[in-house]
């Protein structure tokens, strides 16, 4: 079996190019794909074009959520995760900018399993993304996921 | 209602008042009738007693003049001279009628020749004596009173003259006694309800006419008006000499008698003070009423009004003071509502105002969050990537450039942190609970542990820290950001040493966090807790400028202060006092 995959779903490019540099720095084996709004995500998820081909687009065993995206925003996207009976039990951290309480607490209430405030220093961001695989990788045991 | 009532006291007071002025005209009324009732009487006492002695006086002169005739009689010289048989038929002429118990004649020495009419016993060699005696004035003298068993006797004694010596004298024994017709005269004269009694002028011997009595004390016969008892009852007495005699008449009114007339007017007068009071009392009470019901409704609505409470419209239509005022609250009270009205639409209106800056600021902060680090995490992320991964290929100033954005970046991540830290403050909603100093310390420590431990130095908290009433995550920045000063703020060299300790004062508790650091000038113990001061340059010690504000504005957010101690080269302690646990 293949290593599992990470969706990420950001929409700045620059948060993008960096996050990979540290996956490459932090030499993550997993796969990871990519898709910069919310209805993407809900696509990629589904199964729908173009990301149809499951072979080439996995079901993620961790979904890094940005919070503000176009389309649909990462509490929506969150929500609709939720709401899906094959795919409600993926692991979803949101990885965002804000650190207010307001968009901390809604998340949790719609069923985040961990909350990630992007570091401006890079190093900071290289340790949290060491961490995420150890922990969401390598520790965590994974739920059955299946397209409903 | 408590406190005092015009509507009570009003009438009460004009009652009091109607009472006490009655009551005094009263007093001086009844003294005035009972007095002027006491000057008639005693006015009619003289008028009485005056007439009364004329009378006897003139029946006295009458009989004089009578027996005057019968002893120029030459019968009656010869006998009383030489004796031989007695004048009885001339002397029975005399005797007129019951009162004169007898005529007699005795010789020159007053010894009894002959008696006619009837047989009194003879007098006394005293009464005798006395009664020639009384002759010094003149021929006739009527004689003193001599109370014989139950009757008053006297003599009327006149001298048989040759002339002037005395021959004989011819005595009327006479018995003191009035007839029906006489008592009625003489009730007639004194008037009703007096009495009249007539004694000897020495005092002794008095009678009623009908009986003898006791004599009126002794002080009567002075002049004036006496008061005295007579069997038990008080009574108004005068006397007065009778002319030509040796007698006085005395007058008495009973007292009550007198005053009676005085008493019955003071107990009409009572009455009428009663219907003067009921009606004066009432009369005031629906006056008080008539004014005072429309003031107290004002006064009920003007308090109502103060208190706040929402006021009717009044009702009057008296044109008088009463009916302008209850307009002129009334209109009042109608400005007042606007007022109101106005204030509080003002003040709703602000609140949105208010509440609207309020959201604005939220979502400029939640844009900071998100929006504005975005480009520093890009400027900072790529320049170390540029730093990492073509580092060899940069010369030194190539490789400094980068390391100089790397840098920037960072300290603009740590502006807009605490520029974000500083306005929550302001804006959040607090939640106070009691908090455990000691875990928040250690939650601060940990994060300058590693540091600490790499410069050699220790921080030492001195524990039990205790609790006190705040907010732990705001508790948990103060600390962090003194904790990370006493750190920072230490000569190159010097090995850090910092102390956290925590004690009681006047019910509040002061944490502090001493240093061995550079320590600051007094002059500089206030400014450095504002926003953005800062003692040194970027290059020596780094910082924001807003870490202290944090302390000092987080401090007084939960209701406490914060402030510093400090020596320059020795050190600083700084300090924040919040309210003791349990003390909100």
């Amino acid at each position: 079996m293949s290593h599992p995959a990470i969706l990420v779903v950001e929409d700045n490019a620059d948060d993008v190019m960096l996050l990979q540099r540290a996956f490459r720095k932090a030499n993550l084996i997993n796969p990871v794909r990519v898709v910069a709004d919310g209805e993407a995500a809900v696509d990629y998820l589904e199964g729908k074009a173009p990301y149809d081909d499951r072979a080439e687009y996995p079901l993620p065993a961790l979904v890094l959520l940005d919070l503000k995206l176009p389309k649909r925003n990462g509490h929506e996207v969150l929500n609709w995760i939720r709401k899906q009976p094959g795919l409600r039990r993926i692991p979803v951290a949101m990885l965002t900018s804000s650190r207010e309480s307001p968009d901390i607490n809604k998340a949790y209430d719609l069923g985040a399993n961990s909350y990630l405030t992007k570091p401006v220093d890079f190093d900071a961001l290289l340790e949290m993304v060491k961490t995420l695989q150890l922990y969401w990788m390598i520790l965590n045991e994974r739920p059955d996921i299946r397209n409903a | 209602m408590p406190g005092r009532s015009l509507q009570r006291e009003l009438p009460l007071g004009i009652g009091a008042l109607l009472v006490v002025t009655v009551s005094a005209l009263a007093l001086v009324m009844y003294r005035e009738v009972r007095h002027s009732a006491v000057a008639a009487a005693a006015e009619r006492l003289e008028r009485t007693t005056l007439q009364l002695s004329q009378l006897l006086t003139q029946s006295t002169r009458a009989r004089y003049a009578t027996i005057d005739s019968t002893t120029a009689l030459p019968a009656v010289r010869n006998f009383v001279r030489h004796g031989g048989p007695p004048p009885r038929e001339q002397l029975q002429k005399l005797v007129t009628g019951p009162i004169i118990t007898a005529i007699e004649l005795w010789d020159a020495a007053g010894r009894r020749l002959t008696t006619v009419g009837g047989t009194p016993a003879p007098l006394d060699s005293a009464q005798t004596r006395e009664a020639i005696g009384a002759l010094r004035e003149g021929r006739s003298a009527l004689g003193r009173f001599v109370r014989q068993g139950d009757s008053i006797t006297y003599t009327l004694i006149t001298a048989v003259t040759e002339g002037s010596a005395h021959l004989g004298y011819l005595v009327e024994r006479r018995r003191l006694s009035t007839s029906p017709q006489g008592s009625r005269t003489l009730a007639d004269l004194i008037g009703e309800g007096a009495t009249l009694a007539i004694g000897n002028a020495t005092g002794d011997v008095w009678t009623d006419f009908t009986k003898p009595i006791a004599g009126p004390p002794a002080a009567v016969l002075g002049p004036g008006m006496h008061e005295y008892l007579r069997d038990s009852v008080p009574v108004y007495a005068r006397s007065a000499r009778v002319a030509a005699t040796p007698w006085q008449v005395v007058v008495e009114f009973p007292q009550h008698l007198v005053v009676a007339r005085a008493n019955a007017f003071v107990w009409r007068l009572v009455w009428i003070t009663l219907g003067i009071l009921i009606v004066g009392v009432s009369v005031t009470w629906l006056t008080t009423r008539w004014i005072i019901r429309p003031l107290s409704k004002v006064t009920d609505a003007a308090e109502a009004m103060a208190a706040g409470r929402a006021v009717e419209g009044l009702t009057e239509d008296r044109k008088d003071e009463i009916g302008r005022l209850t307009q002129a609250f009334n209109s009042m009270a109608t400005e007042v509502a606007h007022s109101r009205a106005r204030l509080e639409g003002q003040v709703a209106e602000r609140t949105a105002e208010l509440q609207q800056t309020m959201q604005e600021l939220e979502a400029f902060s939640y844009t900071v969050s998100h929006d504005l680090r975005a480009p520093l995490r890009a400027m900072q992320g790529f320049a170390q990537a540029l730093l990492e991964d073509y580092g060899p290929s940069l010369d030194a100033a190539g490789r400094d450039y980068a390391e100089r954005v790397v840098d920037a970046s960072r300290r603009m991540d740590d502006l807009i942190q605490d520029l974000l830290a500083y306005s929550r403050l302001g804006r959040d909603q607090l939640s106070l609970a009691s908090v455990d100093l000691d875990h928040v310390a250690a939650e601060a420590v940990q994060e300058v542990e590693a540091e600490v431990r790499e410069r050699g130095g220790r921080i030492e908290i001195a524990a039990p820290l205790g609790e006190v009433t705040g907010n732990s995550r705001i508790l948990k920045q103060i600390l962090s950001n003194l904790v990370g000063n006493a750190v920072k703020f230490i000569p190159p060299g010097k090995t850090p040493a910092v102390r956290i300790s925590a004690e009681s004062r006047n019910g509040r508790r002061r944490i502090w966090v001493e240093d061995n650091g550079i320590g600051i000038a007094p002059e500089h113990r206030d400014r450095i807790f504002r926003v953005f001061e800062r003692l040194h340059g970027g290059e020596t010690y780094p910082g924001t400028g807003i870490g202290l504000a944090i302390v000092r504005r987080g401090a007084e957010r939960m209701d406490g202060t914060a402030g510093v101690e400090s020596t320059p080269g020795q050190g600083s302690r700084f300090w924040v006092e919040l309210p003791a646990e349990g003390m909100a």
